[in-house]
């Protein structure tokens, strides 16, 4: 790697508290959001008296994962259908809000509007800025965001924690990928900010500009966020090997406004949870029980400081596996989620008995670095569920080489899932290309 | 200042009298000083509360 990345705590107090105070200092926030949530929002007075609970009764964390009800994206959009426009979880009036954000969408369903007055917009920003300079961004590295900057809340967090630590801050929102890459070796930037989809989009395109980033650019730090690709092994080391760069995993989402968890400058493969600013919870998908440490579960986030909007006991569906704090050689008190997002429940399906994720995919196809794009869907041919995964190769790869990576990926796809697709060589340049939330995987199956 | 990691009781007691002085001039009626001073007071107000000093 280009440079080592620098030790350091953002909130050296907080980050090395014994556990016991962090439970306490939990405690301590939640308790007050409740309160908040239950005097200002009306969804969530509703919600409390309609499970006959007050404030008062939430005197342990204990009694919380027990008592309160998770909320899941269908309550908010529900809520947000009966009363419109905004719902009823705001717990202000919208003019004393700084933003308006909205989920990007790409689910199908309609997006969840979010609002932030300033002292929620401050407190996002500074999640992102501890998580950044943890991982290891110091004043002066140069930063280029590469997204579109709009109404979705994707890097806005980013940019506002790169600028609290003082980085020069390059937003590209109407740049396209040449575009962009010129701006990576004139303006020197050293760290790229973007989804791994698109990390991987601008290699290949650099690749076919006759470019090698690694060699060529300063780029020595990516932090990456929005999808699972970062724990994906094989889209992992193409992206590290390609700009020569440490890969950072952060995630976050619109409803919770800032960064949940994000990796430490020793890269040990797991995401510190921001566990001073959200309480999250792993637990059974089905049964909604706790899981514990190191098996896999349903994300549940609280984050503990909300003004515009509180969001209790959010079901995430977010694929996540817990492990201790210590499994880190860093010193913090935060547990970890290991590898990050692993997948979504709901982008989870069954072929020929085979539970199948998109990231099962990837994991596979990514590992051959002349495959270029990749779209999968599950069909029905022949009155059989099918599984298709069409691909593209480089421009500078011949034709035979592709035809012999079909046969490689249907063999380890065979071996390693226990599942025969169907491989097609797709044109140069026919498949869909992303810049935010790639959507490469579509079951097209009538039946349920 | 403290010059190791941890912050002492004296400096929280500084910082919460900045913020005192910051708060009361968020309600100026000059602009300059009412916006200026309500945003640091908003940052500040963010580095207290991470650091457990003001809820």
């Amino acid at each position: 790697m280009k440079v080592e990345l620098p030790p350091g705590y953002w909130n050296p107090k907080i980050e090395l508290l014994p556990r016991s105070d962090l439970k306490e200092l939990q405690l301590k926030r939640l308790r007050h959001a409740i309160q908040y949530a239950w005097e200002a929002s009306p969804f969530y007075r509703k919600l409390m008296e309609r499970h006959g609970l007050s404030p008062d009764q939430i005197r342990s964390l204990g009694d919380f994962y027990k008592r309160f009800p998770i909320t899941r994206r269908e309550d908010l959009d529900q809520d947000q259908l009966n009363n419109p426009p905004y719902g009823t979880r705001l717990a202000v009036h919208p003019e004393s809000t700084l933003r308006y954000h909205t989920t990007s969408g790409t689910t199908g369903k309609p997006p969840v509007k979010a609002f932030d007055t300033e002292r929620d917009w401050l407190w996002g920003g500074d999640c992102w800025a501890a998580s950044l300079y943890n991982f290891g961004i110091r004043p002066d590295d140069v930063v280029m965001i590469a997204f579109g900057y709009g109404s979705f809340i994707g890097f806005w967090g980013a940019h506002y924690g790169f600028e609290k630590i003082g980085c020069r801050v390059h937003p590209t929102g109407g740049m396209d990928t040449k575009t962009r890459i010129q701006a990576i070796l004139n303006l020197d930037v050293t760290v790229l900010c973007c989804t791994p989809s698109y990390a991987v989009r601008i290699l290949h395109v650099a690749n076919g500009e006759g470019l090698d980033l690694a060699r060529e650019s300063k780029v020595n730090k990516i932090v990456v966020a929005g999808e699972p690709g970062a724990s994906i092994s094989s889209t992992r080391k193409m992206i590290e090997r390609g700009f020569d760069a440490h890969l950072g995993d952060f995630m976050g989402t619109t409803e919770t406004a800032g960064m949940m968890a994000a990796m430490c400058s020793k890269l040990s493969g797991g995401l510190h949870i921001n566990e001073d600013r959200y309480l999250t919870e792993v637990v059974d998908p089905v049964t909604l029980e706790p899981v514990g440490y190191g098996i896999q579960g349903m994300m549940v986030v609280t984050p503990l400081v909300k003004q515009a909007m509180p969001l209790i006991r959010y079901g995430t569906n977010d694929i996540v596996i817990l492990d201790p704090n210590h499994s880190c050689s860093c010193g913090r008190v935060f547990d970890l989620f290991r590898g990050g997002i692993l997948g979504r429940y709901d982008d989870m399906v069954k072929v020929r008995g085979v539970q199948l994720t998109p990231q099962m995919v990837e994991e596979i196809v990514r590992g051959f670095p002349e495959v270029e794009e990749f779209f999968t869907t599950v069909e029905e041919r022949n009155g059989l569920d099918s599984l298709i995964i069409k691909f593209e190769i480089r421009k500078d790869v011949r034709a035979p080489v592709g035809e012999e990576i079909a046969r490689k990926i249907k063999d380890e796809f065979k071996s390693k899932v226990g599942l025969t697709p169907e491989i097609e060589l797709a044109p140069v340049d026919s498949l869909p290309r992303f810049e935010l939330k790639s959507r490469r995987f579509k079951d097209q199956r009538t039946h349920g | 200042m403290t010059k190791d990691d941890q912050i002492s009781k004296e400096d929280e007691q500084k910082l919460l009298t900045a913020y005192k002085i910051l708060e009361e001039y968020s309600e100026s009626e000059i602009p300059v000083l009412r916006f200026n001073c309500r945003k640091a007071k908003n940052e500040l107000w963010q580095a207290l509360f991470e650091l457990d000093v003001l809820f």
